[in-house]
């Protein structure tokens, strides 16, 4: 630069020219001295140097002087001793900011007033989401098993199948088709049985049925069983429509519409006990005569809960009755009895006792003879041998028929005499206890807390006078308590599948529909 | 004439969407199926398909939105009984999912299905509320208006800088660059001013200035000192037009803050929207496909 | 120049005069790159000069050559300042003092007119210039604009801009220009952009070696003459209209209005001898047609007998009617037939006719319907016509016969159509575009007092006295007073002696009372309607003050006059009466409602007054999505017609930039090709043969009319939806840029389902509002509030 003078300003006519409205028309002259620049600003005008404004100062080299949008900074002198001058256009902020408000793409310098500016955006988003979603929930799963399918469980597992918790394919074995029964014989087949006999005319409509169509999983609270009556009764609501055996009683739920409890074990001929027994008798409370005493029987005393106490031990004579009816015969030896069971067996046990007893020369005015203890060494003579044995055997025959026909045994059984007078035999009825009255249904009796409930309330055993009195309670006795809150469903006293019903595998499935076709 | 989006056509949307609620509830409490209520019953599949379509036509509100030569009915229309039966859809799938939660894809659908309504619900009240206060703010300018106007005020002010004192004029200079509105998401939707001013005898940092009150401090300040009359003039209108800037950059605060509430929601309606039809057809595609 | 070439072609001495640097100067005039239209299409150019549609710069140089090829004797900055002689003998004088002789002189030289010069020492230097084409192709000088007017101003603060400008006004303040410009322009001067002197004039320029700038202005003024250095002047003090020089030469003009052109012959030949006018100045705007009649001009002085260039079109229109006459005579037929064109001088006429299509409707066909929104004119040749006026219910029919013509109703109001009409018997009809009509009436007096008369008549008859026999109101009729208002002037203020009723011919008026000295509008009453009667009926005094909301012409009877009307028709009384009833309540509401009040004014100077339809948003509904505009481009080839933010607001009721479509739309008024119509159901909208001339652009005072270039297609729904693809910016204006057209709202008439923006509108906000309903929206509206 040779000039002596640079003028700054807004006006064309100046040397450097700047539409920077910060700037007066004319602004500002530098002049080259010897001493180097010095710089003279037209009053309004004004300038910053290094950062401090000032209107009038000479310059050094290094300074910085700021006029509105032109920045000159003072280079060293050049070789010649001619002082230099660096002069650039800062942006000017102030046009940008005005063009960014007119519409114009928004310069840096521009306030972001608006989300967009701010780089928000929907669609990136919307897409990433909607590639995670499907991706993540369920090309990856189903391509590659990840992350597990267990996503896709819409719920927990009942604990029964706690083993198959992730394992899906078990069940879903093909892709979009509904679980099939086959999956669910794989385990089940060996003890699962069907609800009817083959023969059932209503086997059929069983047969299109799918396990899952009652046995409904990952569902909230998990159940497997169907609690819900509709279960049986859309059938035995209208048996007969439903191919029932005709007849059939109609049931639609228990409290008001279920037929009376039938004693199933009676269905072909009344069994009789055979046994002389009144509950009447035992559960007298004024107590019975015992060798003890009088006693007061409790019905405990003979039906002791089986270990799961839902039903209870046979009854056995030599635990229940033998404490009271005792089998002894001899005055003279109590605590000698005969075994119970085998008549027969009762002889024997007798003939053997008296023989051994006279052969020991026991006195007896029976035997006719007084002497009675033989000295060491001396043997009965043969004749009397004989003899003692006779007697001894006449005097079993008279003690078995004694116990038989008049103490003890006609007590509680049917006992009859058979054989000759020589050879007396006696047959006693076989006893028959029914254990379960009820088969087509289930009862508890502990969940019916016999503990707490006395028997009395569903047995009325006190004033049973006969044996073959059937204690069980009619249905109204259950509904009393179970009517109202305390519902009933089937489920609850009758299995699905059923007892005594072939399996439920393919195998029969499909002979049984071969079967069943209709024509 | 005008009526907003809630009472279009005397509410008729709103009617449409009681009744289906009604129907599905009155179905959904006769039904009582042998298992707990689920999407598995009959009306589980019944409700779901309800659902589904009904998110795909709810969904479909972006493209009718962008079809102008559409005479499918009014947008207006469209968008109120998008509304109404976006509310609806609630109890729609809720009752579909016989309220049956846990941690699957199914869930997630309905949990997503969730966020976009309540983002909507959001949306319906700003969109009730914001419209009328922007309009009273905006007073008849369009936000760029407010912006250029800023700019010219800032001209004129350096202007009338130029007869003041050297670090008068840089202080007007510090505080213009220092003026800093909006810039980040907090900011525009608390319409906070984070101005801040560097003052020439002040302080090496900067001070803050919200609300330009520094600089008016500051200026004033001088004002009482001065005793030129010529300078005392100068300073009365820079701190005039400083109030000026005060008030304007106020307006373009709250408008900014009005505009920024007013989309925002969108941008967590949408695109959970298309989260939400991700995860549906993963819900759907998976029930049959382990059916 | 197309006569020139023609005298050229066939080696006649001719020299073709150019006041201006260079050929064509009007289209030089064109800014750079424009795209040059060649309406109408159907007129087939003869002329041996080649001219298709194509860029300025393309045309030019073409004609350039053209002119080179033929050897036309050309001379430019020659303008003529005097004409004398007749034919044979004219002698012609130009500015540079030189005289030159001809026997024929043939006027082209347009309506513009030139621009007045500065008339000062110097103002024939290089840095002076009228025109201003881009103000960006200036930068860092130093310019002063000379001029106080609207253009002055543009080109003053546009310049400023990126150059140190001065605007030099003679008077002390900037008067009759538009508020926009002047709030611009005391902006600019306060904020010191734009230097000015006030009440100063030029006094010499003279060319300095002066360091600032080539130039020196000096100029006179309040403080003495100064001298300004600038690189520039631009001079903008108006133009001369040609007219005066017109005259100067003998050419009469049939009539002082100012759109009146000169009457011709049928050879483009004035009443002076030996002068022809062709061009803009004889009437034809558009540039083939002026060069088609130059030719024929030039062969018609040659004595070559040449059938206009139309004749096959006329032909062609005229082919219908019965008994095939040559087109002239059929012509010469026609003017005889019909009484109010005896007098139109028979090259308008033919140009009317040119405009005009002939019906032969079969008996009994609808000519239109009442209330369809046509505003041609129709005349009835042969036959006769029934107009059926009234509603269905107790309608009556007239019978007009050949010869008389109906219609101009609505061609005077803007408004639809009164009355049905059908055709009759053997019936042959002309209709005439409102803007053909409206041409003829501004330059044949006698033309325009026929149709306000008859329209008087016809507007007491079905406004008063519907069974009053025709010829018992003519008097009547004479005694009706025709008035002209300004927007806001009153037609009669609240308190004066009522003593005329008004009917409203067209524009409308709005009614407001004083309250505590503020007045309160508090209704508004369209054109086809009257005010005043209820000052009338009981000779009281106004009850309210009645200002014209727009420019409104008033058809006024004096009580008398009206009185008489009531003794023809009994009826009347209770009629007007009820009329009143409706407007004393409706006054009580809006005056119940200062708001409601408010926004009628408000709307009223947003130009709802002569709107037919008018786009209004709720603020308090709208929520800023812009979808309107973009249904807008959407269904428009990509250009939204409205800016919803822009536009002022009041009371949450927003008034964006969007067309009204008004009843005698400004836009209408000068576009060369007529290219703008009016849909029957009252859309104004621009047909494709646009020119792109900016005329409506610039008359409309709504500013709701621009320029575009069609942008390129838009990408698929489904592209954009996905993946957010949109359509690339459109180019602004520059070289080799598509043409750009008009585009303005055309209320969707071409979508079923009525307009994009209100029904893509997602929250309500946008409504379509026309007069009639608009009164309910606002008391609506005022209710809610």
């Amino acid at each position: 630069m040779d000039d002596t003078v640079i003028t700054f300003g807004r006006s064309t006519d100046q040397r450097v020219q700047s539409n920077d409205t910060r700037l007066q028309l004319k602004h500002a002259e530098l002049r080259a001295t010897a001493s180097g620049w010095q710089l003279v600003c037209i009053p309004p005008g004004q300038a910053v140097v290094n950062d401090k404004a000032c209107r009038d100062a000479r310059l050094a080299v290094g300074d910085v002087v700021t006029l509105g949008s032109l920045r000159l900074r003072v280079e060293a002198p050049t070789a010649a001793g001619e002082p230099q001058l660096s002069i650039e256009r800062l942006p000017d902020t102030a046009s940008a900011a005005v063009s960014a408000g007119a519409g114009a793409p928004a310069s840096a310098t521009a306030p972001k007033l608006s989300l967009a500016e701010l780089g928000w955006r929907k669609r990136p988003w919307a897409w990433a989401l909607f590639l995670v979603t499907v991706l993540g929930g369920l090309a990856l799963p189903w391509a590659v098993g990840v992350p597990s399918d267990a996503t896709w469980s819409s719920g927990p597992l009942h604990e029964a199948h706690a083993s198959l918790e992730g394992r899906c394919d078990s069940c879903h074995v093909k892709p979009f088709q509904r679980v099939r029964n086959e999956s669910c014989l794989d385990c089940h087949a060996d003890h699962l049985r069907r609800h009817l006999p083959a023969d059932h005319p209503a086997t059929v409509q069983f047969m299109a049925q799918r396990c899952t169509d009652c046995h409904v999983e990952h569902d909230e609270p998990t159940h497997l069983v169907q609690t819900d009556n509709r279960v049986c009764t859309d059938c035995h609501a209208e048996p007969e429509r439903h191919g029932g055996r005709p007849g059939a009683k109609p049931v639609t739920d228990f409290e008001s519409n279920h037929p009376p409890f039938r004693l199933s074990s009676l269905r072909s001929e009344q069994p009789a006990s055979q046994l002389k027994f009144t509950h009447a008798a035992h559960l007298d409370e004024r107590g019975i005569k015992a060798l003890s005493g009088t006693v007061v029987m409790k019905c405990a005393d003979c039906h002791t809960p089986t270990e799961e106490g839902r039903s209870f031990a046979p009854i056995r004579m030599e635990t229940h009755c033998a404490s009271c009816h005792r089998l002894d015969f001899d005055p003279a030896e109590p605590d000698r009895t005969v075994p119970h069971g085998d008549p027969t067996e009762v002889l024997r046990v007798l003939s053997g006792h008296y023989s051994a007893r006279y052969l020991a020369g026991y006195a007896d005015p029976l035997a006719g003879r007084t002497s009675t203890v033989l000295p060491p060494g001396v043997e009965v003579a043969p004749a009397e041998r004989a003899r003692l044995l006779g007697v001894a055997r006449d005097r079993a025959v008279r003690v078995a028929t004694d116990l038989f026909e008049r103490r003890a045994c006609v007590d509680c059984h049917t006992v009859t005499r058979v054989g000759t007078a020589a050879e007396p035999a006696w047959k006693v009825m076989p006893v028959k206890l029914v254990s379960n009255w009820m088969p087509g249904a289930e009862f508890d009796h502990a969940l019916h807390g016999t503990s707490l409930t006395p028997c009395s309330t569903c047995h009325k055993a006190e004033t049973s006078k006969q044996a073959s009195d059937v204690l069980m309670p009619p249905i109204e006795t259950c509904r009393d308590c179970h009517r109202g809150t305390m519902k009933t469903a089937c489920i609850d006293c009758h299995g699905f599948h059923g007892k005594g019903q072939p399996l439920w595998q393919p195998a029969t499935l499909k002979a049984v529909l071969h079967k069943a076709a209709p024509p | 004439m005008h009526q907003s989006i809630l009472d279009f056509e005397r509410r008729r949307y709103l009617k449409i969407a009681l009744a289906l609620c009604g129907v599905s509830l009155v179905a959904y409490l006769w039904h009582d199926p042998r298992s707990p209520p689920n999407g598995g019953t009959w009306l589980g599949y019944t409700l779901g398909g309800l659902g589904a379509a009904l998110i795909l036509w709810l969904t479909a509100l972006g493209v009718r939105k962008r079809s102008y030569t559409s005479t499918l009915g009014s947008l207006q229309g469209w968008v109120s009984a998008h509304v109404y039966l976006g509310l609806a859809l609630l109890l729609v799938a809720s009752l579909h999912a016989g309220f049956q939660f846990g941690w699957n894809i199914h869930t997630l659908c309905y949990v997503l299905m969730v966020v976009v309504i309540a983002s909507g619900l959001l949306g319906i009240v700003l969109y009730q509320r914001l419209p009328q206060q922007l309009s009273q703010n905006r007073a008849q300018q369009t936000s760029d208006q407010m912006l250029t106007e800023l700019q010219e005020l800032d001209e004129r002010t350096r202007r009338v800088a130029a007869n003041a004192s050297p670090d008068e004029v840089l202080a007007i200079e510090a505080n213009i660059a220092g003026t800093r509105i909006g810039g980040s998401t907090v900011a525009i939707l608390s319409a906070q001013d984070r101005s801040t001013v560097r003052l020439p005898d002040g302080p090496a940092e900067a001070e803050a200035n919200p609300g330009q009150a520094r600089i008016l401090e500051w200026l004033s300040a001088r004002l009482s000192a001065s005793d030129d009359a010529g300078r005392t003039r100068t300073l009365t209108d820079l701190v005039s037009l400083i109030g000026a800037r005060r008030a304007l950059l106020r307006r373009l605060q709250q408008d900014a803050r009005l505009r920024g509430w007013l989309s925002i929601w969108l941008y967590v309606h949408v695109p959970v929207t298309f989260g939400l039809l991700g995860s549906l057809i993963a819900h759907v595609v998976s029930v049959f496909l382990y059916w | 120049m197309s006569a020139a070439a023609r005298a050229a072609e066939l080696g006649v001495s001719h020299v073709l005069l150019e006041q201006s640097a260079a050929h064509a100067n009007t289209i030089q005039r064109y800014q750079k790159g424009k795209h040059v239209m060649a309406e109408p299409n159907v007129l087939p150019l003869r002329s041996p000069l080649p001219f298709a549609a194509g860029v300025r710069e393309h045309i030019l140089e073409e004609w350039g050559a053209g002119l080179d090829r033929l050897g036309v004797n050309l001379r430019c900055q020659s303008e003529v300042t005097r004409i004398e002689g007749e034919r044979g003998d004219f002698k012609l004088t130009l500015k540079s003092g030189e005289s030159l002789r001809a026997e024929h002189v043939i006027f082209s030289i347009g309506v513009q007119g030139n621009p007045r010069r500065l008339g000062v020492p110097g103002d024939d230097l290089p840095c002076v210039q009228y025109t201003l084409d881009d103000p960006d192709d200036y930068q860092g000088e130093t310019i002063v604009v000379v001029g106080a007017g609207d253009a002055a101003i543009e080109n003053a603060t546009a310049l400023a801009r990126q150059n140190r400008v001065f605007i030099v006004n003679r008077a002390e303040e900037f008067a009759r220009v538009k508020d926009g410009n002047l709030s611009l322009v005391l902006k600019a001067i306060e904020d010191e952009t734009l230097g000015c002197f006030y009440k100063s004039s030029c006094v010499a320029i003279t060319a300095t070696t002066g360091a600032e700038a080539p130039y020196l202005l000096t100029l006179a003024t309040p403080e003495g003459d100064t001298a300004v250095p600038c690189h520039r002047i631009i001079a903008r003090i108006g133009a001369v209209p040609p007219r005066k020089f017109v005259e100067s030469c003998g050419i009469r003009f049939p009539s002082s209005d100012a759109a009146a052109l000169p009457e011709l012959s049928a050879q483009y030949e004035s009443n002076v001898p030996g002068l022809y006018v062709i061009g803009a100045l004889g009437g034809y705007p558009l540039i083939k047609q002026a060069m088609n009649q130059g030719y024929e001009v030039v062969s018609h002085i040659q004595g070559e007998a040449v059938e206009p260039a139309d004749e096959p079109l006329l032909a062609d229109k005229l082919s219908k009617l019965p008994g095939m006459l040559s087109v002239t005579e059929t012509l010469q037929r026609m003017q005889q037939r019909i009484p109010l064109f005896a007098d139109v001088n028979p090259l308008m006429f033919r140009e009317l006719i040119l405009g005009s299509a002939v019906h032969c409707p079969h008996e009994g066909d609808v000519v239109f319907r009442r209330n369809d929104y046509t505003n041609s004119f129709y005349t009835v040749l042969d036959g006769s016509v029934q107009i059926e006026f009234g509603e269905d219910g107790d309608s009556r029919r007239i019978t007009l016969a050949a010869g008389q013509f109906f219609g101009e109703g609505s061609l005077l109001s803007g408004r639809r159509r009164s009355a049905t009409v059908y055709a009759g018997a053997g019936c042959v009809l002309i209709e005439s575009p409102r803007r053909d009509i409206v041409k003829l009436m501004s330059s044949v007096d006698s033309v325009r007092s026929v149709i306000d008369r008859l329209f008087i008549v016809r507007a007491i008859q079905s406004g008063f006295a519907p069974n009053t026999p025709f010829e018992m109101l003519e008097p009547i009729a004479d005694r009706a007073r025709l008035n002209r208002y300004k927007r806001d002037e009153a037609l009669f203020k609240e308190g004066e002696p009522g003593d005329r009723l008004h009917l409203v011919r067209s524009g409308s008026v709005a009614v407001s009372r004083n309250f505590g000295g503020r007045e309160v509008t508090l209704s508004y009453v369209a054109a086809g309607n009257y005010v005043g009667e209820m000052g009338l009926l009981g000779r009281t005094l106004r009850s309210a003050t009645v200002r014209a909301a727009v420019p409104t012409e008033t058809v006024s009877l004096d009580a008398d006059t009206f009185a008489e009307l009531m003794a023809h028709n009994p009826t009347l009384r209770s009629e007007i009466e009820s009329v009143m009833r409706k407007r004393i309540v409706s006054n009580a509401q809006a005056q119940s409602s200062d708001a409601g009040g408010d926004l009628i004014s408000f709307l009223m100077r947003q130009g709802l007054g002569e709107a037919t339809d008018v786009l209004l948003i709720d603020e308090s509904l709208c929520i800023g999505c812009d979808n309107c505009e973009q249904a807008c481009a959407a269904t428009h080839g990509g250009t939204s017609r409205l800016d919803r933010a822009a536009g002022p607001t009041f009371a949450h009721v927003h008034v964006p930039t969007s067309c009204r479509h008004c009843e005698n739309p400004h836009c209408m008024k000068d576009c060369p090709p007529d290219a703008i119509r009016r849909a029957p159901n009252g859309e104004v909208y621009i047909q494709d043969n646009c020119i792109g001339c900016g005329n409506c652009e610039r008359n409309c005072p709504y500013g709701v009319i621009h320029m575009a270039s069609t942008p390129p297609p838009q990408p698929s729904l489904w592209a954009s939806l996905l993946f957010g693809s949109e359509a690339p910016p459109v180019e602004s204006t520059g070289q080799g840029k598509a043409p750009k057209k008009a585009v303005k709202c055309d209320m969707c008439k071409d979508q079923s389902g009525g307009p994009a923006c209100v029904r893509a509108c997602p929250t309500g906000a946008a409504l379509r509002v026309s007069p009639a309903e608009f009164v309910e929206f606002v008391s609506a509206g005022a209710a809610e509030r």
